[in-house]
């Protein structure tokens, strides 16, 4: 009880160590995203005779779910704006909407995935569809993460408002959550756009 | 600190530079390519300031530089790998399409 007390004492310039800590731990998962876009690279071409990206993205279906987790990204900026103002309702409203968008990033990811196995280009059936199934799906995993978080955020918020404590962990699923969307443009790019040119 | 300033702003750059990168690709423009990696670097770079802010805060310091040396063994790792399994891909090619390694290399028998 007594840590909890002055853990809700904390002030936002109290806990740098942390916000630190979580952004080294940030950077680890950026290497480790690094090495599935050095494997996308090395494979991307070995189609096993299957067709290519060039054959199966649809570009326009890949710019929505840019443009939707883009948007999430700035929600989440909005809902830290309120946050920092104190303002426990708009802190919520703009964290619903997040969740709300990167839930339809998801819905509109797995049915891109769906659609693809369901024609037989599955992550087995190539090198290219494997590395491609690894790196995609392993973003899509953290933004499933990332969404759960926020779920619990917004009861955090909830029961226990707006103090140090609880803003800290704000701050930390905001770094998480654009980071994301970082990753998110850099296979936008890679993966889709490129499978074209 | 933060502003709805600085989220809007970085918000709009990003859109820009999404969609030119977009329309770049399927206007098909010569020089797509150096374009949509720019592109995605420029938003790499505005997201990082106006998203992440992390040219503020108490701790900018460290937080800038753990990001810049993170960057150095992502270019590493992603270039080296490049590199490494494209000179792979060349000399490990099957007999019968040794023909351009031979010629390249001037090997003659």
């Amino acid at each position: 009880m007594e840590e909890t007390t002055n853990q809700n004492q904390l002030g936002h310039h109290d806990d740098s160590k942390t916000q630190l800590g979580f952004w080294i731990y940030l950077m680890t998962d950026l290497m480790m995203f690094a090495t599935l876009f050095a494997t996308y690279a090395a494979l991307s071409g070995s189609t096993f005779g299957g067709p290519s990206g060039a054959e199966l993205f649809s570009l326009p279906d890949a710019l929505k779910l840019t443009l939707i987790l883009l948007t999430s990204s700035f929600t989440c900026g909005l809902a830290m704006l309120a946050a920092h103002k104190a303002d426990k309702k708009q802190t919520i409203f703009w964290f619903v909407i997040t969740l709300i968008l990167g839930l339809s990033f998801l819905f509109f990811e797995l049915k891109e995935f769906s659609h693809l196995i369901a024609e037989g280009h599955a992550w087995k059936n190539s090198a290219f569809l494997s590395s491609f199934f690894a790196l995609v799906g392993t973003h899509g995993l953290h933004i499933a993460v990332g969404g759960l978080w926020i779920l619990v955020a917004l009861k955090q918020i909830t029961h226990l408002g707006l103090n140090g404590f609880v803003i800290s962990k704000l701050t930390r699923l905001s770094l998480y959550w654009h980071f994301l969307d970082i990753v998110w443009i850099f296979i936008f790019t890679i993966v889709y756009l490129m499978s074209q040119v | 600190m933060s502003t709805f300033k600085s989220y809007l702003t970085g918000f709009l750059l990003s859109i820009a530079f999404t969609l030119g990168a977009y329309f770049a690709v399927t206007n098909q423009l010569n020089s797509a390519l150096p374009i949509i990696l720019g592109l995605a670097f420029l938003q790499l770079v505005v997201q990082i300031f106006f998203f992440l802010h992390v040219h503020k805060g108490a701790d900018r310091i460290w937080n800038s530089t753990v990001l810049i040396s993170t960057l150095g063994v992502v270019f590493i790792l992603i270039a080296g790998s490049i590199w490494i399994m494209t000179h792979l891909n060349y000399h490990m090619t099957p007999m019968q399409m040794q023909e351009h390694v031979i010629k390249d290399e001037g090997i003659h028998k």
